[in-house]
């Protein structure tokens, strides 16, 4: 069978099991990230699974401010520069 | 060309150098007539970055299934930012006959054991066999469990099956008592 992918992950669809974690096991994935490095608050599997989809959503968050400061910083800087109207224009 | 990484004692690594790995040895993989295989699912987070998995699963034709689960996690971006394996779980046993949607048997308990797992995972390196759980690694002699590598599990299942040898004979380990 060929390796596969599965859809990647999003930061809504990594949201979405991160809230059914809570809801089944009554935990706060943001108190654990804030944290940082404590030990599981879930047991076994599903705790394996919980700190990996922290995990992921910690770097999905990171990755979406970089991406918005970025496009902020990208538009200062055009806004910015006079000397490039056809850059502007663009 | 991405040079292959020969050995899984590496503790670092990016997912291309990862996927070129795998892609390697899955590539000599050989299953029996009469399995299934669910995966192998390589699912790194968007950009090709840590974190990332893989998950894989064989159902034998005898009712026996082999899942195989790595999660490589990011080291800080001070520390270069690479991926390492956090988490992983190597599992041998009796297959429910319940599946999840992907067809992976669903843990039944004791009413389908475990053989042989082989984890790292919240409670440390350990390893489950011959109907005792988490054995610590120091008294497992002879299988570095941190290091376990999932193509040798893989070859090892397959060897067990082959000979009816047990795996501690064939992984040549001991479990002191």
């Amino acid at each position: 069978m060929p390796i596969q992918r599965r859809n990647a992950a999003t930061l809504s669809s990594v949201t979405r099991q991160i809230e059914d974690f809570e809801r089944r096991y009554g935990i706060e994935t943001d108190s654990f990230i804030a944290r940082r490095g404590c030990v599981a608050e879930v047991d076994g599997e599903d705790g394996t699974e919980w700190l990996y989809l922290a995990e992921q959503l910690r770097v999905l968050r990171e990755a979406a401010v970089e991406c918005l400061y970025s496009s902020a910083s990208q538009a200062d800087l055009l806004q910015n520069d006079e000397s490039s109207p056809e850059l502007l224009a663009a | 060309m991405m040079k292959v990484r020969p050995n899984f004692s590496l503790r670092e690594m990016e997912y291309a150098e990862y996927e070129a790995w795998f892609r390697q040895k899955y590539d000599q993989v050989s299953l029996e007539p009469g399995c299934v295989e669910i995966g192998p699912f390589l699912d790194p987070t968007p950009r090709d970055k840590p974190p990332w998995k893989l998950d894989w699963c064989v159902r034998f034709p005898d009712g026996k299934y082999l899942q195989i689960k790595e999660r490589w996690f990011p080291r800080p971006i001070r520390l270069g930012g690479r991926g390492y394996r956090k988490h992983f779980s190597f599992h041998y046993g009796e297959a429910n006959c319940i599946y999840d949607s992907e067809g992976v048997p669903l843990k039944g308990g004791d009413a389908y054991p475990t053989i042989i797992r082989i984890d790292d995972d919240a409670y440390g390196p350990h390893l489950h066999f011959n109907g005792e759980d988490h054995i610590i690694p120091n008294r497992v002699k002879g299988l570095a469990i941190p290091d376990a590598e999932l193509f040798d599990f893989f070859s090892a299942v397959a060897e067990c099956r082959a000979s009816g040898r047990a795996f501690d004979k064939t992984m040549k380990f001991k479990v002191a008592p």
